[in-house]
């Protein structure tokens, strides 16, 4: 598979020279179809600008099958999938990236962040997924290869966007993507679905207490102190009050998925009814895998804020769960002292 | 005739591609001088890598003029040359078809240092409208000094350079 050098438009020959070498710029050129001139960049723009005017717009048949060719590269294939019209154009007409130019196999360059061609072949999942969009609609999603991927479909190209062919729709990037996220580290069980949903966020702060209960002995004279008969120990109750936004699952806030987290919530305060029978559910907030607590949900609240979102909803939530102990075996005194740090 | 200068400006534009990819003795003087400076008639433009190397960047209508002055003498000049009375070609400008005057293109560091020695530096190391006035201004006293015809420069020829350490040790 050819490497492919990014150009700048005032890119000179010897710049060029300097990253492929004097020996080499004869078959670099000739690769490419280009003149031997001193401003270099502004030819491979001109020649890219020539390939929009030339050629009609490409079908999603003829991506697919571009893109079948360029699977032993993961770095080349993502670049050309998330082009735009007028990149799908120049790799149409010359099998170049827009911006790019090919490096022959002969030639060995030293790979940066303006090389590529890494000889990494494109995962299944990602191979399929990409397949698909093109095949639909022809456009091709940033998050189909990984949250943390830089290259963005907002133009790969430096064309004009007023040219009439160019109908690329700027998708954006999400806004979270650059933000370590605790996925997986907090989450609540139900016994009632037998699943589990994460949270975006750990819960902004975590205040937890135990308490006893005491009754004292009534019609005792001259005590200096009541005495004290145990009655019981808890209940253990906390609310625990989440903040997020719903960009968070995807970057696109009519996903749904901060809907699903907070109706998940809800829910347990509900039973099943299934005939005469009552099934309630018992929840567990699993913090790193361990237990927090388990117990009764006894109180969901979600309180709403600005900004609004594209369907005409709030974006910031702030969820508050208050669950009642239920302890799952017996507490007594040693067990509780020898409870872990998260339990 | 052959002069050593002509060759090494040949090997030059040829690197940087000026000049087809061609052995240097096989280019004509002709080429050459094409290659740095040459007139399209139809447009009234010039182009080469006088052009690319020394652009027409300014804003003050003086400088604009200045620079017309300048880049119109150096073409008479290769005119000249190749007229029946073959004048030869001044050595400050063969220093323009080397790159050897400092403007906005010129390598940072030596831009750098000519800025400075001009009292003109700035953070972003910009070769602007005031740096070609005092080009300009000193380049015409030196040339007042010595009785040269030619045009004043706006750029950092050598003389100009010559000129600022001068006045630095007060000659």
């Amino acid at each position: 598979m050819p490497k492919f050098i990014k150009v700048s438009p005032d890119m000179t020959l010897e710049e060029l020279k300097q990253i492929v070498g004097s020996q080499n710029i004869g078959a670099v050129l000739a690769l490419n179809n280009l003149p031997y001139v001193a401003n270099i960049g502004e030819k491979v723009f001109e020649q890219a600008t020539a390939s929009m005017i030339d050629h009609g717009k490409v079908s999603n048949q003829r991506k697919y099958t571009m893109l079948n060719g360029m699977t032993g590269d993961s770095d080349v294939f993502e670049t050309a999938a998330m082009s735009d019209e007028a990149g799908w154009r120049q790799l149409n007409k010359n099998g170049n990236l827009p911006g790019y130019i090919k490096i022959p196999d002969t030639v060995t360059i030293a790979d940066s962040v303006n090389v590529l061609g890494n000889g990494v072949s494109v995962p299944k999942t990602v191979y399929a997924d990409t397949m698909k969009q093109i095949k639909e609609t022809g456009t091709v999603s940033p998050d189909t290869f990984n949250y943390y991927s830089f290259i963005v479909n907002t133009g790969t190209t430096p064309y004009q966007s007023d040219l009439p062919w160019n109908d690329t729709k700027t998708i954006n990037t999400k806004t979270f993507q650059n933000f370590k996220l605790p996925w997986g580290d907090v989450s609540l069980y139900s016994s009632l679905s037998d699943s589990k949903i994460d949270f975006p966020v750990y819960p902004e702060t975590v205040s937890d207490k135990r308490k006893a209960n005491y009754n004292t002995m009534p019609d005792l004279l001259y005590q200096y102190e009541p005495w004290q008969l145990y009655q019981s120990s808890g209940p253990r109750e906390n609310t625990y009050t989440f903040k997020f936004h719903r960009d968070m699952w995807t970057g696109d806030h009519r996903d749904g998925k901060a809907n699903e987290l907070i109706r998940f919530c809800e829910a347990n305060c509900y039973p099943n009814y299934d005939g005469s029978t009552v099934n309630t559910s018992t929840v567990t907030l699993l913090v790193k895998g361990r237990k927090l607590i388990t117990g009764v949900v006894t109180d969901v609240s979600t309180d709403w804020e600005e900004p609004i979102g594209l369907d005409g909803w709030y974006l910031f939530c702030t969820l508050s769960i208050t669950i009642v102990e239920v302890a799952s075996e017996p507490l007594n005194y040693r067990k509780v002292k020898s409870l872990p740090l998260i339990g | 005739m052959n002069l050593p200068m002509h060759d090494i400006i040949k090997i030059q534009y040829i690197r940087q591609g000026y000049l087809p990819d061609v052995p240097y003795h096989m280019v004509s003087d002709e080429e050459m001088f094409d290659a740095f400076l040459s007139y399209d008639s139809d447009t009234q433009t010039y182009s080469g890598y006088f052009v690319d190397m020394y652009p027409n960047k300014f804003k003050d209508a003086d400088n604009q003029v200045r620079y017309n002055s300048l880049i119109n003498y150096i073409y008479e000049c290769i005119v000249a040359y190749f007229s029946e009375l073959k004048v030869s070609i001044p050595d400050w400008v063969y220093s323009y078809m080397l790159g050897v005057p400092i403007s906005d293109r010129s390598n940072l560091q030596d831009k750098h240092n000519f800025l400075v020695l001009l009292g003109m530096s700035n953070p972003y190391d910009i070769f602007d409208d005031n740096t070609a006035n005092a080009c300009y201004e000193v380049s015409t006293k030196y040339l007042k000094r010595t009785n040269d015809n030619r045009v004043p420069t706006i750029f950092g020829e050598p003389h100009v350079i010559k000129e600022l350490r001068l006045t630095e040790v007060s000659v």
